[in-house]
């Protein structure tokens, strides 16, 4: 599991990469958590997501909770079709805010 | 220290010893043996105690007739010092019978009355109905006391799910469609809008609640709760089947038995303790793991409590047991009292049972608010579902655990002054201390009344012991006379110890996380239950609605409760309004017939003999 995170003005993007499963939840929980506390808008980039377990989804649940508890929110770009598809049956998908891209969050949101 | 000089008042509860007519006075000895001297002025006045929906039932121009030996009364009375001692003038008397040895809690259809009343007011309060639908969007976690939102977007699954149990449970009582619409209702909405399904796992779990903000919705992984905060605790996964699980006693609903069989697995998967037995109280959200670091946030890594390990049997599962009759629940049953029983009882050092424990089962005495406190109606919960799994799996040391605490709590968790019970004591006196101290108030709370009045009457149903059926009467006399809003309707919160109901804060609200219509209304569904099939010995009728393909071979289970085995029959069954006579009356079941449709049918069940034949 790769995490980059980047300060693009009142935003933090955040680009993932690699699987979020019950192993990798709990470090993407601690790299993501402070930033979600801090009242910053968080653009979370999943193109490079391939897998999302519910591990995966209760992290994202509790990071959009974080960021709503002060004036903060959670933006989700890019998720792959197959993603979206688990996430929409689900009913997951209606949680939360989404982009199609990177770019457009962040010109949209800026 | 001072004199007490001064005026004062306060409740005395007890039965009349003697009227004196020609002084005004009478003599009133309290329920543990206690006389006083009290004096009638030309401004005394009285009542009878009335159900919800009820007139107010003046007695003033009865007192002459009522006050004679035996009968119960409370008197609120004012306090004047006196040459010796203090004089005694009430001004005011409720009287829950009108006679030695009547009360009015036990009528045939007092319960299913106020059941009814209490359903209806959450029906208006949340969905104003009937002049609107019922529709859950509209539903708010906090209820004013007089049933007004007041003005918060949570939803909580809990305080949903309890409500649903309360619809539920007045549907089983009274066959009225509203009360079977909402609490299906609710079901879906809990299903559609509560429920993570783990397809990693298979397995379910329900979020703490959604905030609602117009069409948009924030789903709540984690309890907001201060003592479960950034956990998902056990306690919440619990209450969370409450409702569906009495309504699929109803329906039959195969959906339903899914979420909970899934929910189940939960509970299996992740909390339960294989190695040491019980459930733990929290897990981690993220890894679901018991023992995970981050719960020492709340102190609650690796720990069990009364609430994981027992609260299962009351919340949902006696109720899926009556409903499925499966034996892995009543074996899940049989573990769960088995397990109360090994750990709980602790009278070497307390009357109380013990509540809070590490995973090996030490006691945790610095947990938070409880530290080594108990919560009074906690151990009378544990009398009362004792009771109740001792007649699925009958065991000795059940009712020893049982007796042990009935026998014990009037002494130190009852106010034998003024009747009710309290809240929360310490667990140990210090020397010199004559009483257990009250942690935080003396104020009584409606659920443990709830749970003496539980213990009590199914203990003198099961057993026959007149102490237990003299407790069961004066808590239920306390209880109607105090708690129950004539003017708004619903039960309140709390009262103070002399009975004034107590409207501060919390505990103005009616539709708080705890009160929701759940305790209030399993009171009532249970006492009915218990007060008319092993006391009073009067039929009831009981209704469900199965939907086609529902239950298992189609069969239908009514007993109403865990109940001694051949304590009540089956007399009469109507589908869609005709009689039926494919029914065990001895097995408490219905086999019903096939159809494409839900079916309408009414069971009545008459107990076998009343105490006393």
């Amino acid at each position: 599991m790769e995490i980059q995170v980047q300060a693009q003005g009142s935003l933090t993007v955040v680009v993932l990469t690699g699987e979020i499963d019950g192993k990798t939840a709990p470090e993407v929980q601690s790299r993501l958590l402070p930033l979600a506390e801090n009242g910053r808008k968080l653009v979370l980039d999943m193109q490079k997501v391939t897998f999302l377990s519910s591990a995966g989804l209760r992290v994202l649940f509790l990071l959009n909770r974080a960021a709503s508890s002060g004036s903060g929110k959670i933006f989700l770009t890019g998720l792959v079709p197959e993603l979206r598809d688990t996430m929409s049956v689900t009913g997951f998908l209606k949680c939360f805010q989404l982009f199609d891209s990177q770019e457009q969050a962040v010109e949209a949101l800026r | 220290m001072g004199e007490v000089n001064f005026t004062f008042s306060d409740t005395i509860a007890g039965y009349v010893a003697a009227f004196h007519r020609s002084e005004r006075s009478f003599s009133l000895r309290t329920s543990d043996g206690r006389e006083f001297r009290l004096f009638l002025t030309p401004t005394t006045y009285a009542r009878k105690s009335q159900n919800l929906d009820e007139g107010y039932i003046d007695a003033t121009g009865q007192m002459g007739e009522l006050l004679s030996e035996g009968v119960p009364v409370y008197a609120y009375c004012i306090f004047y010092p006196a040459e010796q001692g203090f004089r005694i003038e009430a001004k005011s008397l409720i009287f829950p019978g009108d006679q030695a040895g009547s009360y009015r809690h036990e009528e045939s259809d007092w319960w299913p009355r106020q059941v009814r009343s209490i359903a209806d007011s959450y029906l208006r309060w949340q969905f104003n109905y009937p002049q609107e639908p019922i529709e859950y969007h509209n539903y708010r976690t906090f209820l004013h006391l007089a049933g007004g939102k007041k003005g918060d977007y949570l939803q909580e699954t809990d305080t949903i799910s309890r409500l649903v149990y309360g619809f539920a449970s007045a549907f089983l009582l009274t066959g009225e469609d509203r009360f079977l619409e909402a609490a299906e209702a609710g079901t879906e909405y809990l299903r559609e809008h509560m429920k993570f399904y783990d397809a990693d796992d298979d397995i379910i779990y329900w979020y703490h609640g959604i905030q609602v903000s117009g069409d948009r919705e924030q789903k709540l992984l984690t309890s907001e709760f201060g003592d479960d905060y950034d956990s998902i605790p056990m306690y919440e996964q619990i209450y969370a089947l409450a409702g569906p699980t009495q309504t699929y006693r109803i329906t039959g609903d195969p959906r339903i038995l899914e979420d909970i069989e899934k929910t189940i697995e939960l509970f299996d998967k992740y909390y339960k303790d294989n190695r040491q037995g019980g459930y733990f109280s929290h897990i981690d959200p993220i890894t679901l793991d018991p023992r995970s670091p981050m719960l020492d946030k709340g102190n609650n890594r690796a720990r069990k409590n009364w609430n994981s390990v027992g609260d299962h049997a009351p919340a949902y599962l006696i109720n899926l047991y009556l409903a499925t009759g499966e034996k892995k629940y009543a074996d899940f049953l049989e573990d769960t009292f088995d397990t109360i029983e090994a750990h709980f009882p602790d009278f070497e050092n307390s009357p109380f049972v013990q509540e809070k424990f590490y995973e090996d089962w030490r006691h945790d005495t610095t947990w938070g608010w409880q530290q080594n406190r108990a919560v009074v109606g906690h151990n009378l919960k544990i009398a009362w579902n004792l009771l109740r799994m001792n007649s699925l799996r009958p065991k000795e040391k059940y009712v020893a655990l049982a007796e042990n605490i009935a026998r014990r709590m009037p002494l130190v968790g009852c106010d034998l002054q003024r009747g009710g019970w309290y809240d929360v004591v310490e667990r140990l006196r210090e020397p010199g201390e004559s009483h257990h101290r009250f942690v935080w108030h003396d104020r009584k709370a409606w659920w443990q009344q709830e749970q003496a009045i539980l213990a009590y009457y199914i203990l003198y149903g099961c057993l026959g012991k007149p102490e237990y059926l003299k407790q069961a009467r004066e808590a239920a006399a306390f209880y109607n006379a105090h708690f129950l809003d004539h003017d708004d309707g619903g039960v309140y919160f709390n009262v103070l110890a002399n009975g004034l109901p107590y409207l501060m804060g919390n505990e103005r609200f009616k539709g708080s996380h705890s009160m929701s219509g759940y305790h209030s209304t399993e009171l009532g569904y249970l006492s009915a239950v218990y007060i008319n099939f092993l006391y009073t010995g009067q039929p009831m009728d009981f209704h469900f609605r199965p939907r086609p393909r529902g239950f298992r071979e189609n069969r239908l289970r009514v007993a109403p409760d865990l109940l001694p085995a051949g304590s009540i029959r089956i007399t009469a069954v109507e589908i869609d309004g005709k009689p039926w006579t494919d029914f065990d009356p001895d097995g408490w079941t219905v086999q019903l017939p096939d159809s494409e449709r839900s079916l309408r049918v009414k069971v009545t069940l008459t107990p076998v003999c009343r105490k006393g034949d």
